[in-house]
């Protein structure tokens, strides 16, 4: 496919529908909440001020995670020929509004906003390759949406030097890190799930790298640290993975 | 009877019992009224489309279970009070089935 071509997908098909932004809106929102809901206040004083405020930065951080999970989802799924919308699944973020209620805001980061649902786009498919959606592409379009977030948190990470003391960059590393790793559950809807159907290795070599790499990009290491703890991480869980599992599975 | 079949037989009082549990605990962790109030509110929009999303199907699994769920959560339920959040589950159950009904959460 030429880069011409591309260009007319992402031009055409990258837009998100107004149901799909009230959708993201919704999600944010709750996610936003869950983010700040320890920030309402100093110590055991409430404060509606600094909350609304607090929940405000969080609902600019997540929604920039969101934005790029989901347009990274949709390039990508517009390169294998598929129109990507972003799927709300509310049971999620009903369940981690609960869980940040009962934690009182400790846990936070459950953070499971749905996932990607991708639709053919049959025209644009004529004459290139058979008609009709693979797992493989399905996989690593969803996939890609969580890794964006490690890369994102990772941008963000060489932006900590130069201003050592700003809370708001710590937060949207932290939310970026939770929001990848979480969205790789293999719990469908999410993203996980997708890859996770597609290759049981591929999605456990994936999950082991990037939190390997969440790992590092938390304890402020180098790049290339980051790089190799996270490709060790991913071997490691790959193998340990193929030899108490798939190896076993696939004797049978 | 095997163990299959009186799952499938007794799944609604099985499930009641788990959830009569959990809603029990959910309100008891609680540990202050606000959070309590918080929680079942979010309960109630829940069951609000989980209801929508049953509306032509058997309901009646439904209503039990979320009843049960109700009833072991205000059991539980030592930090505000057991009017105000039956009050408060309702109207986020209606709001929920209005919002979904109303296409809102569509997507």
């Amino acid at each position: 496919m030429s880069f011409k071509n591309y260009m007319d997908r992402v031009k055409r098909f990258y837009w998100y529908s107004p149901q799909e932004m009230r959708a993201l809106f919704t999600a944010i929102l709750m996610m936003s909440f869950m983010a700040s809901f320890s920030e309402w206040g100093v110590g055991d004083v409430f404060n509606a001020k600094a909350g609304m405020f607090n929940w405000f930065n969080a609902f600019l951080i997540m929604g920039s995670a969101m934005l790029v999970q989901t347009s990274v989802q949709r390039f990508v799924a517009l390169s294998s020929g598929f129109r990507g919308e972003f799927k709300v699944w509310y049971y999620g973020l009903f369940l981690g509004l609960i869980i940040t209620f009962l934690t009182r805001g400790t846990v936070w980061w459950f953070l499971a906003p749905g996932g990607l649902v991708v639709y053919h786009l049959a025209v644009q498919r004529l004459g290139y390759y058979r008609y009709g959606l693979t797992k493989q592409a399905y996989g690593i379009s969803s996939m890609s949406g969580p890794l964006a977030n490690i890369v994102f948190a990772l941008l963000l990470s060489f932006l900590v030097p130069f201003f050592p003391d700003n809370a708001l960059l710590g937060k949207a590393i932290a939310i970026n890190l939770w929001l990848g790793i979480v969205c790789m559950l293999p719990i469908p809807p999410l993203s996980g799930a997708h890859m996770f159907i597609f290759s049981r290795l591929a999605y456990v070599f994936t999950l082991g790298a990037m939190i390997g790499m969440a790992a590092m990009i938390a304890l402020h290491m180098n790049l290339l640290i980051i790089l190799l703890m996270g490709i060790l991480l991913g071997w490691v869980a790959w193998f340990m993975f193929y030899l108490n599992f798939e190896k076993e599975y696939w004797e049978v | 009877m095997s163990g299959g079949d009186f799952v499938y037989e007794q799944f609604v009082e099985i499930f009641g019992l788990c959830l009569l549990i959990i809603g029990f605990f959910l309100s008891l962790l609680a540990g202050s009224a606000v959070l309590s109030y918080l929680i079942i509110a979010t309960c109630g929009l829940l069951t609000g489309r989980v209801l929508y999303k049953r509306r032509h199907t058997v309901k009646i699994a439904a209503y039990v279970l979320i009843t049960v769920f109700l009833i072991g959560y205000l059991l539980g339920n030592f930090y505000g009070s057991k009017i105000v959040s039956l009050s408060i589950f309702i109207l986020m159950n209606l709001l929920s089935y209005h919002l979904h009904a109303t296409h809102y959460f569509e997507g």
